[in-house]
């Protein structure tokens, strides 16, 4: 096992071609993905939590539900409609990049709308009593609540991007784990050890961690000057 | 202004049912009653915050309106941008802003986060924004509940001042009949979402006519 991480960390200091290549391809997958989540996401969320009409607990719940979609099903789903047979075989998406992304769109964009919508259902009504009182346009009203709300949309950022960094089965169906094109960490790392390449997967794993490190490190000095100001 | 059947009920329990009543200006209006009457039911319908049972008639006559909940947000940012949010005039409305907040006494507290004040500093605060707005009709519930004793009389100093110099219409809820009795020009009596009794403040006070305002009023004898 040490003998393993030693390895590891050795493939990591050197340049090797393949692992850059996997590593770029997750980082763009993952901030694509967690990015159109965040755009798509946010406003369902803030539409489920403050519009009113009929339906609209079961859409709430529906949407709870999808949040739990486990990603093979998404992924059979999104293979299905891209593949030769499927409605949008001519957008090619099937083994692409942007394919993976849309499959992972569809799995984060429901947990994102479910954290907004709990947030908002907490801190939107003592906001807008304030808000509608002092007779605040719709417009201000609005940016004034999403600023008031940055620290709970980057930590709902983060468990989007968590999501899209950890996730196998969607992208793995979508992608086909294409070395060059479609691998990613999580695919990659599975790929190598049923070859037995512990040494491959381990500093994946390793690396995996520590974007995943990095990451929250950020969101946290970030956090805490939101909640200094 | 002038406003016309407002109904909310919850369920079965109907917790305001106003017919009309109407509002003139230059005036303080205190509403009184115990917990639960529908005060604070009858001002978020008035300022359109609670959707009634059924649709009211708020007649506004051109007049501006700004109303002050009894929970009041502090967005996380200074003091000062908190009472400016209404502003139109910048330049003018921050001379306001500074006045009212060194009348209320925290001035010093101008470029704080907001969201770090104490309930009694927010509320304070909540009264320096209401007053920026330069409304002709200011709604106010219970702005004083969480205030210390010099901090009440600042405000009232404040709303009486506002009254004078804007000629508005001030209605606020109030569970102190001294403080009644030191503001308000009319005084109204809620009980069970109705306004059983409302006339001038003397009157209401001083000689109630309902056998439920006097025994309202009783209990409040031993306030200091
Ligand atoms: N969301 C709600 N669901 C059910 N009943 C409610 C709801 N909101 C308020 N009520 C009821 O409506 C009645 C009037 O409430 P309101 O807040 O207007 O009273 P109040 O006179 O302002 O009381 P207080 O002096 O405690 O502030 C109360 O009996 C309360 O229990
Ligand atoms: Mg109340």
């Amino acid at each position: 096992m040490q003998n393993i991480i030693e390895k590891a960390i050795e493939l990591m200091l050197s340049h090797d071609s393949m692992l850059q290549n996997i590593i770029s391809v997750t980082l763009r997958m993952c901030f694509s993905s967690s990015i159109v989540a965040l755009l798509l996401g946010v406003p369902l969320g803030a539409f489920l939590s403050l519009a009113k009409f009929p339906g609209k607990k079961g859409l709430i719940v529906l949407n709870r539900t999808l949040m739990g979609m486990p990603p093979v099903v998404c992924g059979l789903i999104c293979y299905i409609l891209f593949s030769g047979v499927g409605p949008l075989r001519h957008l090619e998406l099937l083994y692409t990049v942007s394919g993976m992304v849309i499959a992972q769109v569809i799995l984060i964009t429901p947990i994102v709308a479910a954290n907004t919508e709990t947030f908002l259902s907490s801190m939107a009504p003592d906001i807008l009593e304030t808000t509608k009182g002092l007779g605040l346009s719709r417009w201000k009203t609005m940016t004034l609540t999403l600023t008031e709300c940055k620290y709970q949309i980057l930590s709902t950022y983060l468990v989007g991007f968590a999501r899209s960094i950890a996730e196998v089965g969607a992208v793995s169906m979508v992608g086909g784990a294409i070395v060059y094109k479609t691998n990613v960490m999580t695919t990659a790392i599975m790929n190598y050890t049923s070859r037995g390449d512990f040494t491959r997967a381990m500093s994946l794993g390793i690396i995996l961690m520590l974007i995943s490190l990095l990451v929250n490190i950020i969101v946290h000095v970030f956090s805490e000057r939101v909640a200094e100001k | 202004m002038i406003v016309k059947n407002l109904k909310k009920m919850y369920g079965e329990k109907t917790v305001l049912n106003i017919n009309e009543f109407s509002f003139e200006p230059g005036k303080i209006y205190a509403i009184i009653g115990a917990n639960g009457s529908g005060k604070s039911t009858f001002l978020k319908v008035i300022a359109g915050t609670l959707k009634p049972s059924e649709k009211p008639e708020v007649i506004l006559e051109n007049k501006t309106l700004a109303y002050m909940p009894q929970k009041n947000y502090a967005f996380k940012t200074t003091v000062l941008k908190n009472v400016m949010l209404t502003a139109k005039n910048k330049a003018e409305d921050l001379n306001l802003a500074k006045e009212y907040l060194s009348e209320m006494k925290i001035d010093h507290l101008m470029n704080q986060n907001a969201s770090k004040l104490s309930g009694g500093e927010t509320a304070r605060m909540a009264l320096c924004r209401i007053f920026l707005s330069g409304s002709d009709i200011i709604l106010l519930d219970e702005p004083t509940a969480a205030m210390d004793i010099e901090s009440t009389l600042l405000s009232e100093a404040l709303i009486k001042k506002y009254k004078k110099k804007t000629n508005a219409t001030i209605i606020m809820v109030t569970h102190s009949v001294n403080q009644a009795r030191r503001l308000a020009d009319e005084v109204i009596f809620m009980k069970d979402g109705k306004i059983l009794e409302s006339g001038s403040s003397e009157e209401i006070l001083n000689s109630p006519t309902k056998p439920e305002t006097k025994e309202f009023l009783e209990f409040f004898s031993s306030e200091i």
